[in-house]
């Protein structure tokens, strides 16, 4: 099994004028590149109604609820934002939450979104944060979260990119519960996350769904890259599928 | 007709903790297609041991004729010794210039680079900049920097990625002796919005080996949605055009139709 942990849902809403693509398209370019399941990450619920988008998002992932994993997302100042999570985990099936505090215009420790935290820490499920962007989504600011909220999953969904790359290594070592998602490195900064990162807590992300064409060749350089590394069996296995599968705690998905 | 691919920047050296030779980077070359690339200092040179990075480029320069050519640098708070370095190193062979804001500790607004571009363009050789997410400098930065100095070519290296690559067409729009560049980008996305904000010959292509695979850049580069001429300038002609005579004529062209 081959997991993509970084691809966002296209918007409806033609957001930064990308194009629309349809789950059946998106099946092809997966199966084209021999990738099983795929994270799917909110796009249009960062900047409009979270709770419509979240639903959109689902519905989305229904064409293939067993290859197609959704995850939300809340507005960080609704003060009903903890609720929304459990409607979206409860009701939706949603495996987990994106969070990109300078789209969304938050602190990741503003005291607004404790609750949402301790909502989606009583659910286990974990938070993919965009990272590498300061002034709000420095790989160690945004590390914070888990070493505040012990035993929350929380995801640097950009390695640091190019940049912070070792900012998101010493994030990763100095807290159990923070993984990377290499999503939009560049192969220098992969070779020394995966030498010098905790080992069972990397993944890879392609970031599909910001290309601006439907035909989504930007996914298809990010996976030649990624398998051109020359990784050993051992720890592609392990970014692709092993660490994923820990990631959503090998609990079954596509039963909602 | 004759074309040549320029790779504008690779470094070898010390990086992180990894060792790169020269080797690495001519196997990746040789598979890609490139023909010449442009070796800047490691990071250890760039911020401090500028003679003996030089000294060492220089040699392997001068051991790879036509294949490599090499970036010289200095940190401008050494003043009148960073000048003197500069000249050693462009009187030996160096092909160009590159200054580094982060490592050398200074933002290209700050006066202190002035004699540096002045130096650049008394010798009518390119200034190669890192720009990125602070703590790199920005697109914006750099085009400052260039727009104080409208005589020397400024190229903007990495252009913006990873999250300011956003401003960098609105940069190169503004500004006439500003380039673009391809590394880390993708045809159809980023390096598309450079060309269009720039025009067909203020872009050009480089790996930033080896923080990008040679092979896998040029991939990209030349997925361009453009004409066989404009690709042509994209991966070397237009870089080449920035070099001194005297440089150019140290890479040998070689007949290819087939970019």
């Amino acid at each position: 099994m081959t997991y993509d942990c970084h691809v966002h849902v296209p918007s409806s809403r033609g957001t930064w004028q990308l194009p629309y693509f349809s789950p059946q398209e998106y099946l092809t370019r997966m199966d084209r590149l021999g990738i099983d399941v795929s994270l799917m990450l909110p796009f249009d619920g960062l900047y409009h109604a979270p709770a419509t988008c979240n639903d959109e998002v689902v519905q989305w992932c229904r064409a293939a609820p067993e290859r197609l994993v959704p995850f939300g997302t809340v507005s960080p100042r609704d003060p009903h934002a903890a609720d929304e999570v459990t409607r979206c985990v409860e009701t939706l099936g949603v495996r987990g939450f994106k969070f990109h505090p300078w789209m969304q215009a938050f602190h990741p420790l503003e005291p607004t979104m404790d609750p949402v935290y301790e909502r989606c820490r009583t659910f286990g499920v974990p938070l993919i944060f965009h990272d590498g962007t300061p002034p709000l989504s420095t790989p160690l600011q945004v590390a914070q979260v888990a070493a505040r909220w012990p035993g929350l999953v929380v995801v640097l969904g950009h390695g640091g990119l190019n940049d912070l790359y070792g900012e998101a290594i010493e994030a990763a070592r100095r807290h159990e519960h923070v993984w990377i998602c290499m999503a939009s490195l560049h192969a220098h900064a992969m070779r020394q996350i995966i030498a010098r990162a905790p080992g069972d807590r990397i993944l890879f992300g392609s970031d599909a769904g910001l290309a601006s064409s439907s035909r989504q060749t930007y996914m298809d350089y990010r996976w030649e890259l990624l398998r051109d590394l020359g990784l050993t069996p051992e720890v592609y296995q392990a970014i692709v599928e092993e660490n994923p599968r820990r990631l959503l705690r090998d609990r079954p998905f596509g039963t909602s | 007709m004759t074309s040549v691919v320029v790779d504008a920047h690779v470094t070898l050296g010390r990086i992180d903790d990894a060792e790169v030779d020269a080797r690495m980077l001519l196997d990746q070359m040789d598979e890609a297609g490139v023909d010449v690339a442009v070796v800047s200092p490691d990071p250890r040179e760039t911020a401090v041991a500028h003679a003996s990075g030089h000294d060492r480029l220089l040699d392997l320069c001068a051991r790879h004729p036509g294949r490599l050519l090499a970036y010289a640098t200095a940190n401008p708070w050494f003043g009148d010794e960073a000048i003197v370095e500069l000249e050693r190193a462009l009187a030996a062979g160096a092909a160009a210039i590159k200054i580094n804001p982060y490592l050398q500790g200074f933002q290209p607004v700050e006066p202190v680079i002035d004699p540096i571009l002045r130096l650049a363009a008394a010798h009518r050789v390119p200034v190669y900049v890192h720009s990125g997410t602070p703590v790199q400098c920005t697109p914006f930065q750099i085009a400052a920097l260039a727009d104080r100095f409208p005589g020397v070519p400024v190229i903007l290296g990495r252009g913006g990625k990873s999250d300011f690559k956003a401003d960098a067409p609105y940069a190169l729009r503004d500004t006439s002796n500003l380039y673009g560049d391809t590394a880390h980008d993708f045809p159809l996305t980023g390096m598309t919005a450079q060309i269009e904000a720039a025009g067909p010959e203020r872009v050009v292509f480089s790996s930033d080996f080896p923080y990008g695979d040679v092979r896998h850049e040029l991939r990209r580069a030349r997925d361009l949605p453009v004409t066989t001429a404009v690709l042509r300038d994209v991966l070397g002609g237009t870089f080449l055009r920035l070099l001194p005579p005297h440089v150019r004529a140290r890479v040998s062209t070689r007949s290819t139709d087939d970019l």
